[in-house]
């Protein structure tokens, strides 16, 4: 066997963050790899370094044998090198037929011989039956298969597959898996990231995965499974494992006081059979779960599995589609997401989502606009500079300026601007370094200590097991395990869930 | 883009603002129909409606004094939306329709392509408001203009200053546009005849607004005369600023007429604008025959605004073309344009006849006035038979202006 | 591998792909009805040549904006380059008007490939905005270098040699011209709609990113679209020359002259056939409509009109035509 793919060194910096790090990575002809690791790791990052999409920082790039490192991406894709985007970018205006038809000339310059081509690949992918809508009317599943039908039109050696299976029903996930093979098996290379584990972990022949930028394992689907390392970097550090009980960090609070109120304040969140849906991808089925009040409950599960879902479905965000969404007395399902923030429901959303062009004050300040709150503007301004002191220091400077934890710290402070009874926090650790990320757990702790109720979504399995007094774990869509955080900590099927063994 | 198409959109509502054609008269006899093209709607739709009030007036005059030999005369007024290929639109349905001469257009950008097709139609065209010399120089046997040409609105300026005696050196500031050009050279031309060194001689590009590196320059230059040409808001913009940056001359000079010959000059410069000499084509106080009485009329017409010497020199074009039609001995274009030929006639604008001199062909020779601004007002000073003030001279500097 | 692959001439396959001869017969009905014009309207021939001439020209900066996705307004560019060149070779050189607008293409090439090589690696609104400096600058240029251009007082063509023994004058010949450049522009265009480059160039204007994952080299492409485009302008702009008898920089270079072609493109739907057609008869015969209906309030109008076009058909008006077939 001859290799197709060689990286030695590769690496990508976005302004200080190592986004891809010296991987060394290398692919024999037909084999299927897979690249895995958790949200942030690097995988589209590295697809966009191999496919051209993006300029390398250092390192270099060989492409069966000849270096590619600085060519444009259209060169790569003249040489063999098909690509699907995970942010799906057809060409929307265009029918299916003719998205094909555009690559299919690359290989057949004559029109006649390029149209046979492009009918060959849609049919092949099963898109026949839309070959003359225009590709902007498809349903997302369809778009990811135009995804694959328009690389597959180069007649790529190498094809390089962004997540073209999360999201699609169980029976279109067969189909798409079923065409991978048959791909291979016409002799092209596949490298393909994917956040569903049993796809993934049944297709390739070998698995790369890589975490914070790095290579950190290589082997069959099985060796990498139980590598300690792996699981570890899915499941998170153990280095919190102290983190617990601190009261030195919210002065003027009594730690004691408020802990011991937490069986009495608030209502209880409670889901019932909630479905949920984007457009016509089902994302959660029949998801239950109650949040008591005063309790820290972990949402926890794989990339795309629905957790994120779920708190936006509370916040109303999305429309339930079936099922109940009950706080207290009250229907959220049934209220605009204006009343459902009044009720005193308040969500710090992944990736924190800042004004970065206003200061830290202004930012806190947006965070408490309702009638509600208004009024309690500085008493709440005080308990969140009480509670971050950094932020009150930091107060006049422009939110872009904090680093990434300061800027962790001002979306929960913002949170807590709106005097929230339940407070829901999505991925606060991540992208944070490991320092960082306990201090944000500490916070977590800190506000629950407070009386406020916390529902938290973390991908750090271990830390959020850790403090979490219960936890739910959730897999496609679905609740499949329910527990007190540490018992889960041990679980085998929390193992499952992530790594899809 | 969607945005941007709205935006344009709002500016098309903008600029199209309200207007109608003028009427037919009531007389016996078969009325005799003339075009006439002018800009009521778009970027020169304010000069256009003065040219509309004196083609109006004068129709009613005409008609009211028996017509032309007994027949009423109508003026088709068309509108050219102030672009050039309405007009050649227009002025092909004024054609093929028959009508022998067309009175037109106002700005020179649309009179321009206008000449150029009138003339090879063969059926002439009366110009009475655009002012670029090359309407009619070398011109055409079919253009007729009854406005002045550049030369001389820069004319009478050299006069003064051999009058005046102690006038030695000459700057030149114009736009950067067809008639600042025409200005310019006519001062270059002139200065060297009359022996007056240019010590400073530059053009600006239109929608420049801050004017005071080059004033400091011309400051250093120490010129006793600047004459300037530009149009409306860069004049008032002008002035403004040679106060700013203390620039003091024995003479601002206003030697292109237009923006610093109108009323709202007066009104936007306030006292920065005293003592300028600008050339005009008219002034109401000047002693032509009934031209005080026709500008009450005009501004009576006007609903009460301010009308500029366009409407005047509209009303003395329409005047002509009714006198030619009235000689003509065929109606046709080529008979119309014979009569036109041998105009001598006695306007409330001055004496209009169409001559070949200095390169310019079928040009009316009329001098134009100097006015100066005095107190506020325009008071018109030269040539000194049709003048009711005197020049104030030399400008004070303005440290001695309170 | 499983079932057999559909033939080329499998309905479905057919129905996805543009059709191509079909399209190029619209074309030729098309022109072959307007080649009427000037018999039926022969007291409005200055109109008709104005909007066939526009609609070319509208159709030539669609090659770029509506087929490439790229926003030009600075189109009068080379509307000006054509003019100019066509008109100083006769008036400076003797040179015959037709080889002048052949070397006012050449220029308009040479302009273009310079303005693409350097804008073209923007993305986004950079190229619009840039565009419209390129044609200012070109404006200002033209004004100030007076002994190549005449300056701001212009330029004026008091008579031409015959072409082929027509008087070029003539507004019957000039709307035949205006036609035949019209015909060249929709052909092109009609091309671009099932070409290999046409397809590259649609890819680009869809998404770029795609467009590279397929081997399509962006740059390389819209340069080329460009010089296409400018080059047609170019014809037109000559033929304007020639229509107006007299032009200054103020006029050919104007923003209002480059914001008009890419607005009949918009109005009558880019990247399509005939909207350039379409938004030209409506821009110009309307204006001229409503001119005579509405006297005074044309403009007023004229832009409402635009609005509710905006407003209720943003696709353009040649896109309602084929929504009220389909319903």
């Amino acid at each position: 066997m001859s290799e197709v793919l060689r990286t030695e060194q590769l690496r990508k910096l976005f302004g200080g963050l190592v986004a891809v790090n010296d991987v060394e990575f290398a692919v024999e002809e037909g084999e299927i790899v897979g690249l895995i690791g958790p949200n942030g790791a690097g995988k589209t990052t590295f697809f966009n370094l191999v496919s051209g999409a993006m300029r390398v920082s250092s390192g270099r790039i060989f492409f069966q044998g000849r270096e590619i490192t600085h060519a444009p991406a259209y060169q790569r894709a003249e040489l063999g090198i098909g690509r699907t985007f995970q942010i799906m970018k057809p060409f929307p205006r265009l029918t299916v037929m003719e998205n094909l038809l555009v690559g299919a000339y690359l290989r057949h310059p004559n029109r006649h011989a390029a149209v046979r081509w492009a009918a060959e690949v849609i049919e092949m992918m099963g898109l026949a039956e839309f070959a003359s809508a225009s590709a902007r009317s498809l349903t997302t599943a369809g778009r990811k298969r135009l995804e694959v039908a328009r690389a597959l039109t180069l007649s790529p050696t190498l094809l390089l597959l962004d997540e073209v299976v999360a999201g699609l029903n169980p029976v279109e996930a067969e189909g798409t898996v079923e065409l991978i093979r048959r791909i291979r098996d016409r002799g092209a290379t596949i490298i393909m990231v994917e956040h569903v584990m049993r796809v993934i972990m049944g297709l390739s022949d070998r698995i790369v995965v890589l975490a914070n930028g790095s290579n950190i394992a290589e082997g069959t689907p099985q060796q990498v499974a139980t590598n300690p390392d792996v699981i570890t970097a899915y499941l998170g550090t153990h280095e919190g494992r102290d983190a617990r009980p601190q009261a030195t960090w919210s002065p003027g609070t009594p730690a004691g006081e408020n802990h011991s109120a937490r069986d009495d304040t608030g209502p209880t969140l409670a889901l019932r059979r909630v479905q949920a849906a984007y457009g016509d991808v089902q994302v959660l089925w029949d998801v239950s779960l109650e949040v008591r009040p005063g309790e820290l409950v972990a949402l926890i599960g794989a990339n795309g599995a629905g957790k994120t879902t779920t708190l936006r479905t509370v916040a109303r965000l999305l429309r339930v589609r079936d099922g109940e969404v009950q706080f207290g007395t009250n229907r959220l399902d049934q209220m605009s997401s204006h009343d459902v923030v009044n009720l005193g429901v308040a969500m710090v959303p992944e990736g924190r989502q800042l004004f970065n062009q206003m200061t830290v004050e202004e930012n806190l300040l947006t965070g408490s606009s309702l009638a509600r709150t208004r009024t309690l503007r500085r008493t709440n301004l005080d308990r969140v500079y009480t509670l971050f002191p950094l932020l009150r220091e930091r107060r006049r400077q422009e939110a872009s300026t904090l680093s990434g934890g300061e800027q962790q710290m001002l979306a929960i402070g913002r949170g807590l601007m709106s005097a929230p009874r339940l407070l829901m926090l999505d991925e606060p650790s991540l992208g944070l370094a490991p320092t960082i990320v306990e201090e944000v757990f500490r916070v977590v702790q800190d506000i629950r200590r407070e009386g406020i109720t916390v529902l938290l979504v973390e991908q750090n399995v271990q830390q959020a097991l850790r403090i979490a007094d219960r936890a739910y774990v959730i897999e496609s869509g679905r609740i499949v395990l329910e527990g007190p955080g540490p018992e889960l900590l041990q679980s085998a099927e929390v193992r499952r869930a992530y790594l899809g063994i | 883009m969607k945005q941007m198409i709205m935006a344009l959109a709002l500016v098309f509502l903008v600029l199209g603002t309200a207007g109608g054609t003028s009427g037919a008269a009531p007389a016996s006899g078969e009325p005799i129909r003339i075009g006439a093209i002018s800009s009521l709607t778009g970027s020169f739709a304010t000069f256009g409606s003065m040219e509309r009030a004196g083609y109006a007036l004068a129709v009613d005059d005409i008609n009211t004094a028996g017509g032309l030999n007994g027949r009423p005369l109508v003026i088709d007024l068309q509108d050219d939306t102030s672009s050039a290929n309405t007009a050649l639109t227009v002025a092909e349905q004024f054609i093929n329709s028959g009508v022998p001469l067309i009175l037109g257009a106002y700005s020179s950008s649309v009179t321009k392509p206008l000449a150029v097709y009138m003339a090879r139609q063969r059926v002439p065209l009366l110009n009475s408001n655009s002012a670029d010399d090359s309407i009619t120089k070398p011109g055409s046997d079919y253009v007729f203009r009854v406005g002045q040409n550049t030369d001389a609105y820069v004319k009478p300026f050299f006069a003064l200053f051999k009058q005046l005696g102690t006038i030695k050196t000459i700057a030149i500031l114009v736009s950067n546009n067809a008639l600042g050009h025409s200005v310019e050279n006519s001062l270059l031309t002139q200065a060297k005849d009359g022996g007056y060194p240019v010590v400073f001689d530059q053009a600006y590009d239109e929608g420049l607004t801050d004017f005071r590196p080059v004033l400091n320059r011309i400051k250093d230059t120490g010129a006793d005369v600047l004459a300037m040409s530009s149009y409306e808001a860069d004049a008032v913009a002008l002035m403004r600023q040679i106060k700013e940056v203390n620039l003091n001359a024995k003479i601002f000079a206003g030697a292109g007429a237009t923006g610093f010959a109108i009323p709202s000059f007066l009104k936007g410069g306030g006292d920065t604008v005293e003592y300028v000499i600008t050339s005009a084509a008219w002034s109401p106080d000047v002693h032509y025959p009934k031209a005080h009485e026709l500008f009450a009329r005009l501004k009576a017409f006007m609903g009460g605004a301010e009308p500029s010497y366009h409407a005047i020199r509209a009303y003395a074009g329409a005047t002509v073309a009714a006198d030619a039609l009235r000689r003509a001995a065929t109606l046709s274009p080529e008979g119309i344009r014979a009569a036109l030929q041998t105009t001598s006639l006695t306007t409330p604008f001055g004496t209009v006849e169409f001559k070949d001199f200095s390169g310019f062909h079928n040009q009316n020779p009329l001098p134009s006035i100097l006015m100066q601004v005095q107190h506020r007002a325009y008071v018109t000073v030269w040539p000194l038979d049709v003048a009711v003030g005197k020049v104030i001279y030399p400008t004070p500097v303005w440290t001695a202006r309170k | 591998m499983p079932q057999t692959p559909l033939s080329v001439s499998h309905p479905a396959v057919r129905r996805g792909v543009n059709a191509g001869p079909w399209s190029l017969g619209w074309v030729l009905v098309v022109l072959a009805v307007l080649a009427f014009y000037p018999v039926v309207f022969r007291n409005f021939l200055t109109l008709g040549v104005t909007i066939v001439l526009f609609a070319g020209m509208a159709t030539a900066w669609d090659v770029l904006g509506g087929w490439t996705g790229q926003l030009s307004l600075g189109h009068a560019v080379f509307v000006g380059i054509g003019a100019y060149t066509m008109a100083l070779l006769v008036l400076r050189a003797g040179v015959a008007p037709w080889w002048g607008a052949m070397a006012g293409v050449g220029a308009s090439v040479v302009v273009a490939a310079m303005w693409g090589a350097v804008t073209f690696r923007l993305r986004g609104p950079y190229f619009a905005l840039a565009s419209i400096a390129v044609a200012e600058m070109t404006r200002i240029v033209a004004n100030n270098w007076a002994s190549l251009t005449g300056g701001a007082e212009g330029v004026s063509l008091p008579s031409l040699p015959r072409f082929l023994g027509l008087d070029l004058f003539s507004r019957r010949v000039e709307f035949y011209i205006a036609l035949v450049l019209l015909g060249l522009a929709v052909v092109a265009a009609s091309w671009l709609q099932r070409s290999r480059f046409g397809y590259h160039l649609q890819a680009i204007r869809e998404d770029e990113d795609a467009a590279m994952a397929v081997g399509i080299n962006p740059t390389r492409d819209k340069v080329l679209a460009f010089l296409a485009s400018a080059a047609l302008t170019s014809l037109g702009g000559s033929l304007y020359g020639i229509f107006l008898g007299f032009f200054e920089p103020r006029g050919m270079f104007s923003l209002d002259l480059s914001v008009q072609l890419a607005l009949m493109a918009y109005i009558g739907g880019v990247g399509t056939l005939f909207g350039p057609l379409v938004g030209a008869g409506l821009l110009v015969g309307g204006s001229e409509v409503l001119r005579i209906y509405f006297p005074g309030k044309s403009l007023f109008v004229y832009g409402l009109l635009i609005i509710l076009v905006v407003l209720f058909a943003p696709d353009g008006l040649g896109t309602v035509v084929r929504r009220v077939r389909r319903v």
